[in-house]
């Protein structure tokens, strides 16, 4: 019954609009000013400042925070694994969190991966895949980047959803967002090559980025590259 | 009673001789299905093998990319990706303008995956499992595992319909090789306002 009803608040927000395949780009106009606003973000601060941090922050303390940033995302995977029907997924996430908030010093350390318990992130946009919903048009996002229908109703009822948010005593917006921004420096410090390669050197890096995304984004949701992501370049005479 | 027992022996012989019959038949029809899968296997495992090699062997980056040249040519069926990458202008090529454009891509393509692979270095890769795809061949799962930073998956799409057994595509991370490098080919060709030449010189600066 509630599931019906989020799907409903969800396709009121626009998540299922029907879009064919990875050609198909209805806000292309839209999401390219976007772009070239991100990557003018990016090389103005995101880049040099991530490269600072990743030279001035020894790798052992950008691991940690980045982990306790992560930690902090558990409580709200462990209730998506439970919309999503995954018992067993929601258990292991409930149990990272104990293990990692207790023995890992809130979140700093990782043990709960020491002992293979490993990080199983999942989004409302994920619970929404595997309910059903579609994906809908390709979005870029300002500063947050690439996105669609799906995903970016998903943020919006995660936000919702956070059991942390509902704490009597909320761990105050100055940890949140310095835990969140090192984890963001320490992302694009660490695929640096990768994220260089994509945003500087593509012929078309808008998309370039829109084809990763949505590949990457597919292949996570059915477990990795199936039957129906290949092509067959011999037809092409 | 014991006549009875003959039978049932009997009936039981018949039962698998006709259970044996099917097993003879699957073994008949299994080396065909078997083998592409062997192959394609051990086609990854060898080019597995020799990234890593590239990339620990400490060469200068252009003595490196050359070896992943090398690696590419002989692997991957490289005259097939070109072609479909580039799509309907191929059908107006001519055939000098053909070979160049193979030759071309080929070295763009293998300086900059090249280039990408290079930086592994100390990495270790392990082909996890393969499937059979029928008519799109083999596709082989491998895990990249680099020096302290997180694994990440690979796959490739294997085919030995141009005669021998050959890489068709590679997956990073679920992105496929062909659909970047059809939308970077497509952009390439629109900034050189549809010339192939401009499109061939522009792949060699970029290589």
């Amino acid at each position: 019954m509630m599931k019906w009803a989020m799907i409903a608040v969800v396709c009121a927000l626009g998540a299922c609009s029907s879009v064919d395949g990875i050609e198909d780009d209805p806000y292309e106009r839209t999401n390219r000013a976007i772009h070239s606003f991100n990557k003018g973000a990016d090389t103005a601060v995101l880049r040099p400042v991530s490269n600072a941090y990743g030279a001035a922050v020894p790798g052992e303390v950008r691991t940690s925070l980045s982990n306790a940033s992560g930690n902090l995302s558990l409580p709200g995977s462990f209730v998506n694994h439970l919309l999503q029907g995954d018992i067993q997924d929601a258990g292991a996430t409930l149990m990272r969190f104990g293990f990692n908030s207790t023995f890992g010093l809130a979140g700093l350390r990782d043990p709960a991966s020491d002992a293979g318990l490993l990080a199983r992130d999942t989004t409302f946009g994920d619970t929404l895949a595997v309910w059903g919903v579609r994906r809908g048009a390709y979005i870029e996002l300002p500063l947050l980047g690439p996105s669609d229908e799906r995903d970016l109703a998903g943020k919006v009822v995660d936000f919702a959803i956070n059991p942390l948010n509902a704490l009597e005593e909320p761990i105050p917006g100055e940890i949140t967002g310095t835990l969140t921004a090192t984890s963001v420096l320490n992302a694009r410090y660490e695929f640096r090559g990768l994220i260089d390669t994509l945003l500087y050197e593509s012929a078309d890096s808008y998309n370039a980025q829109r084809i990763a995304y949505l590949q990457n984004q597919a292949a996570n949701l059915s477990g990795g590259v199936v039957a129906e992501d290949l092509e067959d370049p011999y037809a092409f005479e | 009673m014991r006549s009875n027992r003959i039978f049932e022996l009997t009936r039981r012989d018949i039962v698998a001789g006709i259970g044996a019959t099917f097993l003879v038949g699957a073994a008949g029809l299994r080396p065909a299905y078997a083998q592409s899968v062997d192959n394609a296997t051990s086609l990854i495992k060898t080019v597995s093998a020799e990234v890593t090699r590239i990339a620990n062997s400490g060469k200068a980056e252009s003595a490196a990319l050359r070896d992943f040249r090398t690696l590419f040519n002989t692997y991957a069926d490289v005259p097939t990706i070109a072609r479909s990458v580039l799509g309907p202008p191929w059908r107006q090529a001519s055939t000098s303008q053909k070979t160049a454009f193979v030759e071309a891509f080929e070295d763009y393509l293998s300086a900059k995956y090249g280039r990408q692979f290079n930086e592994y270095r100390g990495a270790r890769i392990t082909v996890t499992k393969a499937s059979d795809q029928g008519n799109k061949g083999v596709l082989v799962y491998s895990v990249v595992s680099p020096k302290g930073a997180s694994p990440f998956e690979v796959a490739w799409q294997v085919s030995d319909r141009s005669g021998s057994t050959r890489a068709i595509n590679i997956f990073i991370e679920g992105v496929s090789m062909l659909s970047t490098e059809r939308s970077e080919i497509k952009a390439m060709l629109e900034a050189q306002r549809g010339s192939l030449s401009g499109l061939i010189d522009e792949l060699q600066t970029r290589s």
